[in-house]
């Protein structure tokens, strides 16, 4: 205890002697920069700060690289929730309850509440991390394959609380998640999976490519439907941030849960904050409040929406360092990072790290990253609400100048991942399904839960059943989170029977002859799914199979609900014209896609902003000459300068 | 308002940013011999921070002292495939002035002579081969090749699939030695690998030596046999090759892991790039490799360098396409199950 206690002061003095301070201020500045702009994650400032670790003293480069790490994603919710695109991969799930608030004016309340849940998530994570490290070792020795499976089925459970506004469409967009992660080589043969020859496709489909796909693509879009009107979100009207940051206070027990799902399951090695944060906000689907009107159906602005996600992506950090310092072992993307600069400087990580000082030990360093992680925390929280009033401008900027703006860093987030100009065509195909199934209201965070939780389970439950055949289900871990899985079930039944007299406007709105051409799609997707895994054999045809065939089954339960409701229904006079409308604003999409492939993403974008806002948005020739000069200009900056991407195009 | 009149500034100061820029990058590629006001970029096939992107960021730093006009030298990574996705940006998407090299990594003799690498590509270097070991763990009771050669039950390995080290070594050794193996592939990485062992899912893994000193030293578990004809300070195992009972073993082991080690991690440049910048190029590796600064951030780092020279990386590839049967061989051992 006393060993502790010196540890922990040793520690906070490491942090605080100059010129440690200035490294902690700068991993805040550029982790509140890339957090903000979306398409630029820690992980590509981790690896832009990489090099520099070499030439630093031990203490400034595990300060300045776990600063950027923590920050960033507290600082992705806010353009998460203001502009409707994840900043990070990692705040995608905030986006639906986030983005929804800030449309009715709560966007101050929203953030607020964010950025007080990501601190007290970040708070929780370091005490996990602080509390559980020494039994860490002996913890994860028992966590094997079927574990995990166990854990990943009681995640794809969570589609059930998710889904009960529309129960068949919730659990198809599941069902289609599972299925998109099927794409790709097989984990186990490394055989293609619907890669259709190309090789931009075996590593299977990228995590910001969909997210950005399925959730900004329809927001930059509205912003074409609504750019006559003036400002899209709005900060100005609603409750304050003090509010959101009392309700997030309010909803303690919450974020208690949350924090405590992404510091557990984000100590896992790969699981990170990208599974964490939709397993939490399936999870708050379940702690609604029953009393607040429509308002409160997922995805419609619901406050635990927004609190959930967000405690549970910064509680990930720290038990993303449990199994990274005790073991060596990198709980996550970011903290692979964190390992490589430990074995850059010649440290190795491992229970020896545990030791205090005197014995040969590490702890002071420990504790050195946990009042990093906490300092940095809180100056980005203050970082965060102090530049509200100027990040907040960006949501009042009208409609039309905002468009190829957010459309740009959309592109931008896409290439980014992979450096892969490929993935431009994911984004393509699934920005218009994710611009679909928002314009037709399907619910699309369960697709997202299913696609990144599809390979955790097919992996571990293949590997599960290599190793030790079916009696894997019996292990004592594995029915401890069946049962777990079943309360979730039946929460989310018992969730559906209490909103069952609300759900209803969602599907009237959605029952249209649309819905059912979306479902005879979606079956069509089915069957040509079903068809191409019968040319797979053995373990690799298993989860397509499973995959596919469910995205049919309910596909087809929803054509028929679907046809039903149509034929009671008057068909609209002026479905016609808005139809058109969509198509316009799809072929805008289309536009900015085509020339970012043809031209690179400078040029690309800088044509396509160019074109759209002289003929589309009637910009005058000094406003639109202006924005696209700048957004050129800070494409090549982002593009060619820091993600050092090579940025040609066809020609 | 406010935006529009901060916007007319900002884009004449990025106009003239870009026109200074454009005229900088017009003198690039002026000379063969001299890499002045240029950048010279490695694309890495594999994901930033993994061993393959720390070798390339290390050598980064120092490569571009040793190079006349001494480039900026940048990192790009490219993950996919197994770093296929990087073999085809830089066959097709590459100029071949010399200002692109590609870190490739081959583990499969079969797949590498199929690949026809010395038709596209001129081969710059390896800093050389990461030497394999074979680990067990305290569990599976094995700490000797008499142990694993008469394991009640085939001890099971894992591996992430079937392009990866840990998956060809072993298989290969079983094969030329007639050793028991039950190959687990899709693990992920390496630390899902280690996490397996810890649990007692697996018995054991064949893992390079940066691997092992990096994540895998550990008292819980027991080196067992090298691939590496030198001794390995303070790893005290037999080499396979001295225990291969017939040539046919030592062709296996020979064809399928010894030769192929330094191909593990290896550079290149487009073909049709100019001679002296080829020239130049190769020079400049064989001299970062031996750079006192350079070894001390790798020694740091935990990264081995034993460099192997461009000529004898292509006469290894030519050697390994003339033994047909061999590769045949290996092809039937390796095939995934």
């Amino acid at each position: 205890m006393v060993d502790s206690l010196a540890a922990a002061i040793a520690g906070l003095q490491q942090v605080l002697t100059w010129p440690t301070p200035g490294y902690l201020l700068a991993g805040v500045l550029i982790g509140f920069i890339v957090g903000v702009l979306p398409g630029l994650g820690a992980s590509a400032a981790l690896a832009f700060l990489l090099p520099a670790v070499l030439t630093l003293e031990p203490i400034d480069a595990f300060v300045l690289l776990t600063a950027t790490s923590a920050v960033s994603a507290m600082a992705g919710d806010i353009t998460s929730i203001l502009l409707g695109v994840p900043g990070e991969s990692t705040a995608a799930a905030i986006v639906a309850d986030g983005h929804a608030l800030a449309m009715r004016g709560e966007g101050r309340y929203a953030t607020g509440a964010a950025i007080s849940a990501s601190m007290m998530g970040a708070l929780f994570g370091m005490a996990v991390l602080v509390a559980f490290i020494p039994f860490a070792p002996s913890v994860l020795a028992h966590v094997g394959s079927p574990e995990l499976a166990a854990l990943a089925i009681v995640g794809i459970c969570l589609l059930v609380p998710l889904s009960h506004s529309d129960p068949v469409k919730g659990l198809f967009s599941g069902a289609l998640g599972l299925a998109l992660a099927t794409v790709g080589l097989d984990p186990f043969r490394a055989e293609p999976r619907f890669t259709f020859s190309q090789l931009s496709l075996s590593d299977g489909l990228g995590l910001l490519p969909v997210a950005l796909g399925i959730f900004a693509v329809a927001e930059a879009l509205d912003m074409i439907r609504s750019r006559d009107l003036h400002g899209g979100a709005s900060t100005d009207a609603g409750r304050s941030v003090m509010h959101g940051m009392q309700e997030s206070m309010r909803h303690a027990g919450l974020v208690f849960r949350c924090s405590t799902i992404g510091a557990v399951i984000g100590s896992l090695p790969g699981v990170g904050a990208s599974v964490t944060q939709w397993i939490a906000y399936a999870h708050a689907q379940t702690s609604m409040r029953h009393d607040t009107g429509d308002d409160n159906l997922p995805g419609s602005g619901a406050i635990e929406g927004v609190i959930g996600p967000a405690s549970a992506t910064t509680a990930t950090h720290g038990g993303a360092m449990v199994p990274t310092l005790a073991l060596g072992i990198p709980g996550g993307l970011t903290s692979s990072f964190l390992l490589s600069a430990f074995i850059l400087k010649g440290i190795a990580p491992g229970p020896a790290m545990l030791l205090p000082a005197s014995a040969g030990g590490r702890l002071p360093l420990v504790f050195a990253l946990v009042w990093c992680t906490v300092i940095a925390s809180a100056i980005g929280a203050l970082l965060g609400l102090g530049s509200l009033k100027w990040v907040a401008r960006l949501a009042s900027v009208r409609p039309a100048l905002l468009f190829p703006v957010i459309l740009t860093f959309v592109l931008i987030g896409t290439v980014a991942e992979r450096h892969a100009t490929a993935d431009l065509g994911v984004l393509l195909v699934l920005g218009g399904l994710g611009y679909a199934m928002s314009t037709l209201k399907w619910p699309k965070a369960p697709l997202m839960l299913g696609f990144v939780l599809g390979p955790l389970v097919e992996r571990r439950v293949l590997l599960s059943n290599t190793l030790y055949g079916w009696s894997w289900v019996l292990r004592p871990t594995v029915l401890v989170l069946a049962a777990v899985a079943i309360a979730l079930l039946l929460a989310g039944r018992r969730a559906s029977r209490r909103r069952g007299g609300r759900a209803p406007i969602a599907r009237e709105a959605s029952a249209s002859r649309a819905d059912v051409v979306m479902s005879a799609c979606f079956a069509a997707v089915g069957v040509a799914g079903l068809v191409l895994s019968l040319s797979l054999t053995g373990r690799p045809s298993v989860f397509p199979r499973i995959a596919f065939g469910a995205t049919l089954g309910l596909s087809l339960l929803q054509l028929v609900l679907s046809w039903r409701k149509a034929a009671l229904i008057q068909p609209a006079r002026q479905s016609l014209a808005e139809g058109s409308k969509h198509l316009i604003r799809l072929g805008w999409f289309v536009f900015f896609v085509a020339n970012a492939w043809l031209f690179g993403l400078v040029i690309g974008t800088a044509v396509s902003a160019l074109v759209y806002l002289r003929l589309d948005a009637k910009e005058s020739w000094r406003t639109t000459a202006a924005l696209t000069t700048v957004l050129a200009g800070l494409t090549w900056v982002l593009v060619v300068q820091l993600l050092q991407i090579s940025d040609r195009g066809v020609f | 308002m406010l935006v529009r009149r901060a916007i007319v500034p900002l884009a004449i100061a990025l106009a003239v940013l870009a026109c200074a820029v454009a005229c900088h990058s017009a003198e690039d590629g002026a000379s063969s011999t001299t890499f002045s006001g240029s950048q010279l970029r490695i694309i890495v096939g594999f994901r930033a921070g993994g061993p393959y992107d720390l070798h390339a960021r290390v050598l980064a730093k120092y490569l571009g002292s040793y190079l006349p006009g001494h480039p900026d030298v940048i990192v790009e990574n490219m993950p996919g495939a197994a770093g296929a996705i990087a073999v085809r940006h830089l066959e097709t998407m590459t100029k071949a002035d010399g200002l692109t090299i590609g870190q490739f990594s081959h583990t499969s003799a079969a797949d590498l002579v199929a690949s026809n690498v010395l038709d596209a590509f001129h081969i710059l270097g390896s800093p050389g081969p990461p030497a394999q070991i074979v680990l067990f763990s305290d569990r599976s009771g094995i700490t000797t090749i008499g142990a694993w050669r008469h394991a009640p039950k085939p001890p099971r390995f894992a591996s992430s699939g079937p392009s990866a080290p840990a998956y060809v070594a072993p298989l290969v050794a079983a094969a030329a030695l007639g050793l028991p193996i039950q190959m687990v592939s899709g693990y992920a990485n390496g630390a899902d690998i280690r996490m397996a062992i810890d649990a007692g899912e697996i018995d054991g893994v064949s893992v390079s030596l940066d691997a092992y000193h990096t994540s895998f030293q550990s008292a819980d578990l027991h080196a067992v046999l090298r691939f590496s004809a030198a001794p390995i300070p303070g790893i005290d195992v037999p080499d396979a090759m001295s225990i291969a009972g017939d040539a046919r073993a030592r062709e296996l082991l020979e064809t399928g892991v010894y030769m192929m080690a330094p191909l593990v991690r290896f550079y290149v440049v487009p073909r049709g790039t100019p001679a002296a910048r080829v020239a130049l190029l190769r020079e400049a590796l064989e001299k970062t490799w031996v750079d006192p600064h350079f070894l001390a951030d790798a020694q740091a780092a935990g990264l081995a360098i034993d460099p192997v020279s461009a000529a004898a990386l292509e006469q290894t590839v030519a050697t390994l396409g003339a033994r047909p049967a061999t590769l045949r061989d290996l092809r039937a051992i390796l095939e995934p199950h």
